[in-house]
């Protein structure tokens, strides 16, 4: 084969091309100490280093979610236990008190002392953690007051992007035993006695079956009525009215749990609803502050006989209290396990991820210092091309 | 056969020879001249005399000045550029593209949509937080946003594919006079009897340049002159007629098609090769490729959360709206949080019941874990991962591609050069051949002047 001047340049300047190429690509992983610096570095790899960002990502929330759960369920236990301390220092009152050692004078003390309870208890029962009630249920409601409210029917709500502009009003007597929120979904608009409609009794998660005709009063349920007065404005599909359905005594929340996901597809309900720890509705078995107002009544009418019905009540009260602090260990120790999974799943991404996406850099610099021997060479020999030559031996 | 013949004899051996070192210095000068063929002079011994019943050879000429080639190699190296012009512009193209989706490196849209779902998450913890109301808007606009910049990267890109391809139809164009121009010098140099060896190595570097910018086909005539068509048969250059391409912008493409033969029939399906068929397979399948997988992802992310946004209820207590907004026919490039929610954060719908809970919420983060893309066999970041791990590879194969048709052409040229390239140590040697033959040619013009001048002094007494 012959070979031309041009051959040799281009031989050595392909050459030289080549190796600076490498150069340079090594000396881009060097500096940012990644082996995937483009999608085109690893095909493969750059999927899965979206994944797996994707994944952290998704621990990172979950943790997140769980410290969440963490300080809620601490602070619902210590509220508790002080909760419980109330209740055994109100058995203690009653039992001192059920006794024929004490007086009406005694009682009506003690009866003060009962007060002061049902006071602090209210106020651990009204307990907050930042702006949320600890015992609301998911209604975010003050949710206990001093009194015992009768029960009643809220105010009627229009919901404030209806279209309908006329009147709405709630009527009747509530008859339920629990906190209900009633809505009212308008499924197909029109003038109030064509309007068809859909009523839920959970705040607007499951549905009854379509109904047709408002003009009449609406009966939702548990003895509660909607009235609709006509306004400029025709209903239309979309429209929501809503009421709240208060059963007598003195929880205003709901008995729903607040949850959260703590890993991939485990939610996990952390919070204790009002309704399962202080009252006789749903879950609960005994009002507690029915229980200690009937204490105190009973201390101050000097009523033996109630003083020592109400230590049954108290007992109760106590193994109810005793129940959500056991649940508070149980969801504690579910939070305890989710997060030791999460950080060995967190651990094994993070070393999965460097596997990718990071580069060795003992090989690189390996690597690199052949790179230079090769370049050195490549150099060297393009600066002795012409140094084979006929010229050099023609005088 | 006369002395004084000698002297014919020595002056066409001494043009010969200045010939030979003319041809020698015209190599030496052509050494960097790409695609210059190493010529030689054909050099023969002109008849005979009978002198005395034997034939003796009496002097010489230069026949012609041969050009050394090959053509199957020179074809070799025309086909192999528009190879080469295909690869390059592709992987450039692509790797435009790629740094667009570059999202190896974090902050990318991977990330912004985990802090997407992330926002929704935290939401589901506090319904009720501004704070986390408005990390979730937040988180939307830049979700929204970085669709939006990648759409219209993209189509930034196809714009400036757009001009490439005029500007490479111009320059098919030019060319095509170009080589018509040329063909009509060979024509008349080669009928005039003149060598056409320069004028040849011109056509075929036109040649060259015209397969880089374009996929060819070519003859060439026994006159030297070349036809150059484009792969489907649409002529470019038919020896004397140049033709003429053009391209029409019609709207978000450009549309090449010949202007004189068919101009109606458009050719962007037949251009294949050269740089022109990677601008057009860039402009016609790679874009809208991709233009095709954001717009699905976009449209897909809309519609889920949107769809759920739907089911819950904002903190007025009316059932979400629309979520994301977005133009039908083009979802990743209109995108964006429904300005009703930008203005009014209460109207995110977070709660499954109108009391405030955050469930709808949590339900809209969990859409991150949900198979919704690919029939049900891929989760929405998947899908956007298998978007860039597509142009990673795209690019890897093209690179891959591009080494490997450089790797061709540098063989092909080493073997056409070997051939035709200029090799100095052969030029120098040539040149010490020529010169020598000079010297003994002008010792011959000197010894035959010493024979004439014993002959002139014949007889005559010293």
């Amino acid at each position: 084969m012959r070979v031309t001047e041009n051959m040799k340049f281009s031989a050595s300047m392909g050459g030289l091309f080549t190796i600076q190429n490498q150069y340079s690509s090594l000396l881009e992983k060097m500096a940012t100490q990644k082996k995937v610096n483009r999608p085109s570095d690893d095909p493969v790899g750059v999927t899965r280093i979206l994944g797996i960002r994707t994944q952290q990502a998704a621990v990172n929330q979950y943790q997140t979610n769980i410290s969440t759960c963490e300080s809620w369920v601490n602070m619902t236990e210590t509220k508790l236990n002080s909760v419980n301390d109330l209740l055994v220092k109100a058995r203690e009152l009653a039992l001192s008190q059920a006794t024929a050692t004490a007086s009406s004078d005694t009682r009506k003390i003690v009866a003060n002392q009962v007060g002061g309870i049902i006071e602090e208890m209210l106020s651990l029962a009204n307990s907050r953690l930042g702006d949320r009630y600890l015992f609301s249920g998911s209604a975010n409601v003050e949710p206990f007051s001093s009194a015992v409210m009768a029960a009643s029917v809220g105010e009627a709500t229009a919901a404030q992007g209806n279209v309908f502009d006329g009147t709405v009003t709630a009527g009747g007597s509530y008859t339920g035993s629990q906190n209900k929120t009633f809505v009212l979904k308008v499924t197909s608009g029109g003038d109030l006695n064509e309007v068809k409609y859909v009523i839920s009794h959970d705040g607007g998660k499951t549905w009854g079956s379509e109904q047709t005709g408002l003009s009449a009063p609406v009966d939702l349920g548990f003895g509660i009525t909607l009235t609709f007065g006509a306004g400029t404005k025709k209903m239309e599909a979309g429209d929501i009215f809503y009421v709240k359905g208060t059963a007598q005594g003195y929880y205003r929340g709901n008995g729903d749990n607040l949850t959260l996901t703590v890993s991939p597809g485990v939610s996990l309900s952390y919070s204790l609803s009002g309704e399962e720890v202080f009252t006789d509705r749903g879950n609960g078995k005994v009002d507690v502050f029915k229980v200690l107002n009937d204490l105190k009544t009973a201390l101050e009418n000097n009523d033996v006989d109630g003083i020592s019905n109400s230590l049954t009540g108290i007992d109760d009260a106590l193994k109810q209290v005793s129940l959500g602090i056991s649940r508070c260990g149980t969801i504690g120790n579910r939070l305890d396990i989710a997060k030791s999974n999460l950080e060995e799943l967190s651990t094994r991404l993070t070393s999965s991820l460097s596997d990718t996406e990071d580069a060795d850099m003992a090989e690189l610099a390996t690597l690199y210092s052949m790179k230079q021997v090769a370049l050195q060479a490549c150099y060297t020999m393009a600066g002795k091309l012409n140094e084979t030559s006929i010229l050099n031996y023609l005088k | 056969m006369s002395i004084a013949s000698l002297l014919y004899v020595a002056r066409d051996a001494l043009g010969v020879s200045q010939i030979g070192i003319d041809v020698v210095g015209a190599n030496i000068a052509n050494v960097n001249t790409s695609g210059y063929s190493r010529q030689r002079p054909v050099i023969s011994s002109t008849g005979g005399d009978y002198v005395r019943g034997m034939v003796v050879q009496t002097s010489v000429a230069v026949d012609k000045i041969e050009r050394l080639y090959d053509r199957y190699l020179e074809g070799q190296v025309v086909l192999q550029r528009q190879n080469i012009g295909y690869s390059s512009t592709l992987n450039d193209r692509l790797s435009s593209i790629e740094s667009i989706l570059n999202e190896a490196q974090s902050g990318g849209l991977n990330d912004q949509l985990n802090k997407f779902w992330a926002a929704w998450e935290t939401l589901s913890a506090n319904p009720s937080g501004q704070v986390e109301r408005d990390t979730v808007a937040a988180m939307a606009e830049s979700v929204a946003t970085k669709l939006n910049s990648f759409s219209g990267d993209l189509v930034r890109l196809k714009t400036d594919i757009k001009t490439s391809i005029r500007d490479v139809v111009n320059k098919i164009n030019s060319l095509a006079v170009e080589i018509r121009n040329l063909n009509e010098k060979v024509a008349e140099t080669g009928a005039k009897g003149g060598e056409t060896n320069i004028l040849s190595d011109k056509l075929m570097g036109l040649l060259g340049d015209m397969a880089e910018s374009v996929g060819i086909m070519w003859n060439e005539a026994d006159d030297g002159t070349v036809s150059v068509f484009l792969e489907n048969g649409i002529p470019l250059v038919e020896r004397l007629v140049a033709y003429q391409l053009k391209a029409e912008d019609v709207g978000d493409r450009m549309v090449v098609s010949s202007a004189q033969v068919n101009p109606d029939e458009e050719l962007n399906g037949f251009i294949t090769k050269g740089k022109l068929g990677a601008l057009i397979e860039s402009q016609d399948e790679v874009i809208p490729d991709y233009q095709q997988l954001l717009n699905n992802f976009a449209r897909s992310l809309a519609e889920a959360v949107n769809d759920l946004h739907h089911q819950g209820y904002d903190s007025r207590g009316n059932l979400g709206g629309d979520f994301f907004v977005y133009s039908d026919n083009a979802p990743a490039a209109t995108i964006r949080l429904n300005p009703e929610i930008a203005q009014d954060l209460r109207l995110i719908a977070a709660g499954s019941t109108v009391n405030g809970d955050g469930e709808n919420a949590a339900s809209i983060a969990a859409l991150k874990d949900e198979l919704i893309m690919e029939n049900g066999s891929s989760t929405l970041n998947a899908y956007f991962a298998a978007i860039i791990g597509r142009i990673g590879r795209q690019v890897e194969d093209s690179s891959t591609d591009l080494e490997h048709q450089n790797a061709i052409l540098t063989n092909v040229t080493n073997r056409r050069e070997s051939v035709a390239g200029v090799s100095i140590d052969e030029e120098m040697i040539e040149l010490m051949k020529f010169q020598m033959s000079y010297q003994a040619a002008g010792r011959l013009v000197n010894v035959t002047d010493k024979l004439l001048d014993i002959l002139m002094n014949l007889g005559v007494s010293s």
